[in-house]
């Protein structure tokens, strides 16, 4: 390969990454009103609060790597109803070349809430339902801000 | 303003699986037919359908006023304890082909696409005590 050849590809790896970090940072918008739809559902009762406390959407992608954010939610929840934790690997398997929007609950019990008696108490799908387009414009609207 | 009629669309989305020929080769496969496809609501009910039998959520509607939109259904598929995931985890096909392959009506909503996904996860209803798994419809209208 000639050195112009691999300046080219250089060049286009780089603004893959870029592109990639852009999407991410105009994610973090989208992300932050699917966090707060997620929270201010009425599905559930919520005795402890570590459930409504406990709800987080975070962005991994290009060189945004928001994964903190979970590892808050778990401390939130412990100390709301402590022993109900649950470490989650919902960003395990993403690869260099995706950018993700993570809404999850850190608790032992989220699985059981999205399910019980046909999804009475979902508050994590249907919120995602509801945001995706303004997750997509979130994107987009990162993307904007690179070209 | 909404454009589409969600009461008829989802009695479309219903109907589908409990009366329509499209839906006739998943009824096959359920405890009592036409009789083991309900709504959401009626899983309080005594006794339940026999197994393994279908239950129908609207879960959310999303979209700018005058559209489009996102219309999501929930298809919550339970059997038996004794029996597992097995015999639901064989319906997820022919419920997906029955929506996918013959289109809903439009009498309720114009339709542009319907997107069936399935996670695959294998969980146990804590409420009814019973193993589910759920197929998610996703209605652009």
């Amino acid at each position: 390969m000639s050195n112009e050849w691999a300046a080219i590809f250089a060049h286009l790896d780089d603004l893959g990454q870029q592109a990639a970090t852009a999407a991410a940072e105009g994610l973090r918008t989208g992300a932050a009103q699917l966090e707060a739809r997620a929270k201010a559902t009425t599905a559930y009762s919520d005795d402890t609060g570590a459930t409504r406390a406990g709800t987080v959407a975070y962005v991994i992608g290009g060189d945004v790597d928001d994964s903190a954010a979970v590892d808050a939610a778990l401390a939130t929840v412990e100390t709301k109803n402590p022993g109900k934790g649950l470490v989650t690997n919902a960003d395990e398997g993403i690869t260099a070349d995706e950018v993700v929007v993570i809404l999850t609950v850190p608790t032992v019990y989220e699985d059981d809430l999205e399910t019980r008696g046909g999804g009475d108490f979902a508050h994590l799908a249907p919120a995602l339902d509801v945001e995706v387009a303004n997750l997509t414009q979130a994107a987009v609207a990162g993307l904007r801000k690179l070209f | 303003m909404l454009r589409i009629n969600v009461q008829g669309l989802t009695a479309d989305v219903f109907r589908r699986l409990q009366s329509d020929a499209a839906g006739a080769g998943v009824r096959t496969l359920l405890g009592d037919g036409a009789g083991s496809v309900i709504h959401v609501r009626d899983l309080t009910r005594t006794p339940l359908p026999p197994a393994p039998f279908v239950a129908l959520r609207r879960q959310s509607i999303a979209g700018p006023p005058g559209g489009p939109h996102l219309v999501t259904f929930v298809w919550y598929l339970y059997d038996d304890v004794a029996i597992g995931h097995y015999r639901i985890n064989g319906l997820l096909l022919p419920i997906a082909q029955a929506y996918e392959d013959t289109p809903l009506p439009i009498t309720s909503a114009a339709i542009s696409a319907v997107d069936v996904e399935s996670s695959g996860d294998e969980r146990i209803d804590s409420a009814l005590q019973r193993p589910v798994c759920t197929l998610t419809l996703r209605i652009t209208c």
